[in-house]
């Protein structure tokens, strides 16, 4: 291998929602692919199973390294000590696993609407299609809504709300007669609900999405994507293979392959016609800077965000007697508050937010904790679970100087390369959401006929707020003007014309909704487009 | 509860399969006072199991042994907890009357909030990993909170 340079199509390099995605299409439409992925793959039930009893497990867990009784994709294998934090308190997942972090997302599949894209360079409907090709293929389940930015999509029938949901449900539609613009909707997921031909595992609402899927119904790369590319035939997968440097030939401005490291530490080099990156919004702009390429723009690792928030939870007196033997679900989030400042926006922030509500009582996962303990503890922990319902903010942090990634100057990580350093400072138009969305979700809960159970109050600082580990994007955003823009509306990008980006780095604007469906159906179509060119002899 | 009622709910324990109710991580005197905290925050209510017959003493010596995170602030409240039994009442916590351990531990959760002193602090650890350990068992799950969940459901029930 030391010796050896193999030569493909195009490397794919990262195996998460985008990178699977570019991995399926490309090797569909008939391209020679080489996945590359720094971690290993992670066998369901096996590296990760949260089915069964703890207390049985315990020993062999702790004996194996792991400090948490309860086994999780995410505390067992994320990364740490991968990027260097300034600011307020910055936050990064990753995943380094086949399939990445979709290992460990929730599954939560909104479409951006016509509204979100005034912001990009390209159209809803430019995009729509693919929004419909990676529903079908991530069996997404969810109500038809009929809202005019946030389409409705090829959804299986929807997980119904639990009860305290309902109750925000009734809060809303009582705003909503006062003449207040919002919308509450069953959550969408990339969980089946629906038994198909050739579809994955109908869900069995154990509750643990997060953990890790071990029965594999919810989709990931590792699980739909990574598999069918392989069905082709034309799909090599490289895992514990980490990038270490693009191989560059400045007289024909062409990026030519990648070298990187295996697990044992040694050299190889991959030879390809493309280059596709696809390590994350953080990871790619990292390896874009150590190269010191794409970058005529200077926007390489700029107009960050991710979304941030704040949790308000009521409960619902009348609810702490009800049945919550079997709450669990898809996870904790069945229901979403959305349609916020769509039609008019708020004069005191830019942008908007939704709120995730969830609620139930999962016994790995309880929200309300009382105080006190001895006789009755145990009742009163049981009836405030019950009627608790949880309202968690996410909004977008404002675009600004102040908020990017580059590299660290000194600290390297275990291949000798800079670490990443994100600098997040919230603006005032975030901290003026965060107190609208106080204000509305409290009013919410009372007008239903709750109390307000937790809240952050008055919100004065930065340090009520709390960042997305994982919504980070923007760092190599579209657009049409190369001055101002790192790829073009393909995701190509502007300076190296083989040089593709397929994860959420290329988004134009980030609006309130959850990223990962866009990235995929964006990830979805740069392989169309790049695949016809490489029909046509390009490159 | 009395002291010589404390070993057959040890007893109990033992059900989990673990290899031996003898404490690897705690000493054998730490690990009464370990079972007796945890039998005063969460002690066994009508039907529903306590922390002890759930097995919480040996989760958390379980864990204590491999994983040294909370291990000083165990043994430090542990000995808070003992101190204070000494001075008030001129015994272990673990041999205190089950009035007279309520009445210790509703000193150290005066301030869960805010907790000030070692005491304090180690009531808000001591009841987060006792509750822990006691929903993560079978008993407190099945018994306690009557959760049926975690398992196969073909739909999920809808509510009304």
């Amino acid at each position: 291998m030391a010796t050896k340079t193999s030569t493909f199509d195009v490397i794919v390099v990262g195996s998460g929602p985008g990178g699977g995605i570019a991995a399926y299409a490309l090797t569909r439409a008939g391209a020679r692919v080489a996945l590359v992925e720094a971690g290993r793959r992670l066998r369901p039930g096996i590296d990760y199973n949260a089915h069964g009893n703890v207390y049985e497990k315990l020993e062999a867990r702790l004996k194996a390294g792991f400090t948490h009784p309860v086994s999780s994709v995410w505390r067992d294998f994320a990364e740490k000590d991968h990027f260097v934090a300034v600011g307020d308190n910055p936050r990064h997942g990753l995943l380094r696993a086949l399939g990445g972090r979709s290992l460990c997302w929730a599954g939560h599949s909104l479409r951006f609407g016509p509204g979100d894209f005034r912001r990009w360079p390209i159209s809803y409907e430019e995009v729509a299609p693919y929004y419909e090709r990676a529903e079908r293929l991530m069996q997404v389940h969810g109500e038809k809504n009929g809202l005019w930015n946030l389409p409705d999509g090829v959804f299986e029938k929807p997980v119904p709300m639990r009860l305290p949901e309902q109750k925000l449900k009734l809060g809303v539609e009582r705003l909503k007669a006062r003449g207040r613009k919002m919308e509450f909707v069953p959550q969408r997921k990339a969980i089946p609900t629906e038994r198909k031909p050739g579809g994955r595992t109908v869900c069995h609402y154990c509750g643990n999405c997060m953990a890790g899927c071990e029965v594999d119904s919810k989709y990931t790369s590792a699980n739909t994507a990574i598999p069918l590319a392989l069905k082709t035939g034309r799909l090599t997968v490289f895992t514990e293979c980490f990038m270490r440097r693009i191989e560059y030939d400045p007289r024909s401005n062409r990026v030519t392959g990648i070298e990187y490291v295996d697990a044992t530490g040694r050299s190889s080099g991959l030879r390809a016609r493309v280059l596709v990156l696809a390590c994350s919004a953080v990871e790619t702009a990292r390896h874009l800077l150590i190269n010191g390429l794409a970058n005529s723009s200077g926007q390489v690792g700029r107009n960050l965000t991710s979304h941030f928030g704040v949790t308000v939870v009521g409960e619902f007196p009348d609810l702490r007697t009800r049945d919550v033997s079997n709450d669990d679900g898809t996870d904790y989030y069945h229901s979403l508050l959305t349609g916020l400042y769509w039609d008019s926006p708020n004069p005191k922030f830019e942008g908007t937010y939704q709120v995730q509500c969830g609620a139930g009582l999962n016994p790995r996962r309880l929200i309300v904790t009382p105080a006190g303990f001895g006789k009755g503890y145990v009742k009163e922990l049981i009836a405030a679970n019950a009627a608790h319902a949880s309202m968690n903010m996410q909004g977008s942090t404002l675009v600004t100087s102040q908020v990017y990634v580059d590299l660290d100057p000194v600290r390297k990580d275990r291949w000798g390369l800079p670490l990443p350093r994100l600098h997040l400072h919230y603006s005032d138009s975030d901290l003026a959401m965060a107190r609208d969305m106080v204000a509305t979700c409290e009013e919410i809960i009372r007008v239903a006929g709750g109390r307000v159970l937790q809240t952050p109050g008055e919100i004065r600082d930065a340090k009520s707020l709390v960042i997305d580990s994982n919504h980070w994007v923007g760092t190599a955003r579209m657009g049409t003007d190369p001055r101002t823009s790192v790829v073009n509306t393909s995701c190509q990008s502007h300076d190296i014309p083989n040089l593709f980006i397929g994860d959420a780095s290329v988004f134009a604007a980030n609006p309130e909704k959850n990223p990962t469906l866009t990235n995929i159906a964006l990830a979805w179509r740069m392989s169309d487009l790049l695949a016809s060119k490489l029909k046509k002899g390009e490159f | 509860m009395k002291r010589r009622e404390l070993f057959p709910i040890l007893g109990a324990g033992i059900a989990w399969g673990q290899p031996s109710q003898t404490p690897r991580f705690f000493t054998a005197e730490q690990y009464r006072t370990v079972v007796a905290v945890a039998d005063t925050l969460l002690p066994d209510d009508g039907d529903i199991p306590g922390a002890v017959r759930a097995g919480a003493p040996w989760f958390i010596d379980t864990t204590l042994f491999y994983v040294p995170t909370a291990r000083q602030a165990w043994l430090e409240g542990l000995e808070a907890v003992d101190g204070e039994a000494q001075r008030e009442y001129g015994k272990k916590f673990a041999e205190l009357s089950e009035a007279e351990r309520i009445a210790v531990m509703e000193r150290f959760s005066q301030r869960e909030d805010q907790p000030q002193t070692a005491g304090e602090h180690f009531f808000v650890l001591a009841r987060r990993q006792v509750l822990e350990a006691w929903l993560l068992s079978e008993a407190g799950q099945r018994q306690g909170l009557r959760y049926r969940g975690n398992t196969a459901v073909e739909e999920f029930p809808p509510a009304d």
